[in-house]
């Protein structure tokens, strides 16, 4: 198990880069070890069938039942995808007026259909006015705590990507909403950041192992850090990729594909 | 016999990619426009068609009715901001990309921005819209120019996408391009995509092989064309050889034949 820092910083990002000095040199070769492993893992369970489609697997490999129903709510994912939004404007050292408001208006022009969007459109005024104050309070927490962007960071925003294992019977599917660094130095340097307005969970730390799984099978580079920020309760966990973590991370996966291959 | 290959991505591999592209070069004869433009205006419809790499890897299909926003915006300004930093280069990548749509205000606050521009949404786009498009741009551009340095070879940006009309077939081709990188009189094209390559991405890329080359008022095709989806860590290529140019003028007409089709049918 990896230690997880618990204070908040008050610069997130200051924490997430780190000193320059101290960071590991990248170990490229790790790469190809885990996806080998990860086939022979994924081949042990498949006995080199085919899917018809493939087993996706997103960063919840595991969501509790018990908690499906409070966090999909729409309620509870509009309010994650807006304070997702303010941190892309924040990016662009935006001078808030209104979070809630600014982040409406930038989903609104990115996304002006879908279920979402039906959702938003279907709440009442009331509804509207709890769902700002929300999202203005997890915004406070967000951006009193997050630091300023510097431009030679290497940003990306909502960074969504995949992998194709087994000859595409699986799939890995991860959206991260911040990545600062560059996989092209010869010490690591990527961090992954991640905004929850959830209390962080036990849970958490399979989604930010997965982040650095993903992240290594993508680029062939280790990231240095994966980290996440409740905004609901300030709590800010930040853990350094190592092989184990990475291990940990291969084998969450494997669990999941072996419970799930015959099941989906 | 296609080229296509296909590379995990990785520090050095695009520098591989690049320094290994083949040498020899082909170029595109009058004779070999010629048979290209003659069977496209045997196909050629009442209304105007745009061939590009996505309508050959969906068969046709129109794109739908194209809406600018954040995520399409991204591309343009942050290509462009690219470029600006090429030739500037104290400049940060961020400053450019706020110089790049200063510059867009500017034209369409001085009436130089025609409608349906991105010139257009821009002014009309609130704060928060405009602050978006410069995150995204941003976050593109860092992308490609990582992707760029890390060839570990001399490199510029494409000036353009690469287009060419057919003389009275009513056609367009639109190849996309994001960086080159030139040796010698070998030139290296890479198209950088979002998301992961879907099973017809091979025909896409080659596509974008043969309109690059017509556009190209030499005719000299690329000796290497590569795909890279950073997104899912591939890199995908084609040589520039005739084999491919041939198979991609094949799907460029078929894809023609299929909105032929289409239109054939609605009409009906």
């Amino acid at each position: 198990m990896q230690a997880v820092d618990l204070q908040t910083p008050a610069s997130v990002l200051r924490v997430l880069r780190g000193d320059p000095a101290t960071r590991p040199t990248v170990d490229r070769a790790l790469a190809g070890g885990l996806r080998a492993w990860l086939e022979d893992g994924i081949y042990d369970v498949s006995k080199g069938e085919t899917r018809e489609r493939p087993l996706i697997l997103r960063s919840n490999l595991e969501t509790p039942r018990e908690l499906v129903s409070i966090e999909s709510s729409s309620t509870a994912q509009l309010r994650g995808v807006l304070v997702s939004y303010v941190l892309r404007l924040a990016c662009a050292q935006f001078n808030f007026d209104d979070p809630y408001r600014d982040a409406l208006s930038a989903w609104r022009a990115e996304e002006s259909s879908g279920t979402l969007a039906t959702a938003y459109e279907q709440l009442g005024a009331d509804e509207r006015a709890r769902l700002g104050a929300d999202v203005n309070a997890h915004a406070s927490t967000l951006l009193g705590h997050l630091g300023a962007v510097q431009p030679q960071w290497n940003v990306r925003i909502h960074q969504q990507t995949s992998q194709r294992l087994s000859g595409g019977n699986v799939l890995l599917r991860d959206v991260v909403d911040l990545r600062l660094g560059s996989s092209a130095t010869t010490r690591a340097s990527v961090a992954l950041f991640d905004i929850t307005t959830s209390p962080l969970s036990a849970r958490m730390e399979s989604t930010l192992r997965f982040h650095a799984l993903v992240e290594t099978l993508r680029t062939n580079t280790p990231p240095l850090r994966v980290a996440t920020l409740s905004s609901a309760t300030g709590e800010f966990w930040n853990i350094d990729v190592t092989p184990d973590l990475l291990v940990l991370a291969l084998d969450d996966v494997l669990d999941v594909v072996e419970q799930r291959w015959t099941l989906s | 016999m296609s080229t296509l290959r296909h590379e995990r991505l990785g520090t050095s591999v695009l520098a591989a990619l690049i320094q290994r592209a083949p040498k020899d070069v082909s170029t595109l004869s009058d004779e070999h426009r010629g048979a290209l433009d003659a069977r496209l205006r045997a196909l050629a419809g009442k209304s105007t068609r745009r061939l590009d790499a996505w309508s050959v890897e969906h068969a046709g299909l129109s794109n739908g009715s194209f809406a600018w926003r954040p995520t399409t915006a991204r591309r343009a300004i942050g290509n462009a901001a690219l470029r600006r930093h090429v030739l500037a280069p104290s400049l940060t990548l961020r400053d450019c990309v706020n110089l790049e749509i200063d510059d867009l205000l500017m034209k369409s606050v001085t009436g130089y921005a025609r409608g349906g521009s991105l010139a257009e949404w821009l002014a009309k786009s609130s704060p928060a819209v405009v602050a978006l498009a410069t995150s995204e741009a941003w976050s593109w551009a860092n992308s490609v120019f990582e992707l760029a340095s890390s060839s570990g070879v001399p490199w510029e940006m494409a000036p353009t996408d690469a287009y060419y009309d057919v003389a009275q077939a009513r056609t367009s081709l639109r190849g996309r391009r994001d960086f080159l990188a030139t040796t010698g009189n070998r030139r290296v094209v890479v198209r950088v995509r979002a998301g992961s390559p879907g099973k017809s991405a091979g025909p896409g890329l080659r596509s974008d092989l043969v309109i690059d080359a017509l556009s190209n008022s030499s005719g000299v095709v690329a000796s290497r064309f590569i795909g890279a989806w950073p997104d899912a860590g591939v890199f995908l290529y084609v040589d520039g050889s005739f084999g491919d140019v041939r198979m991609g003028a094949r799907d460029l007409v078929r894809t023609a034949l299929a909105q032929e089709r289409q239109q054939r049918e609605l009409a009906a």
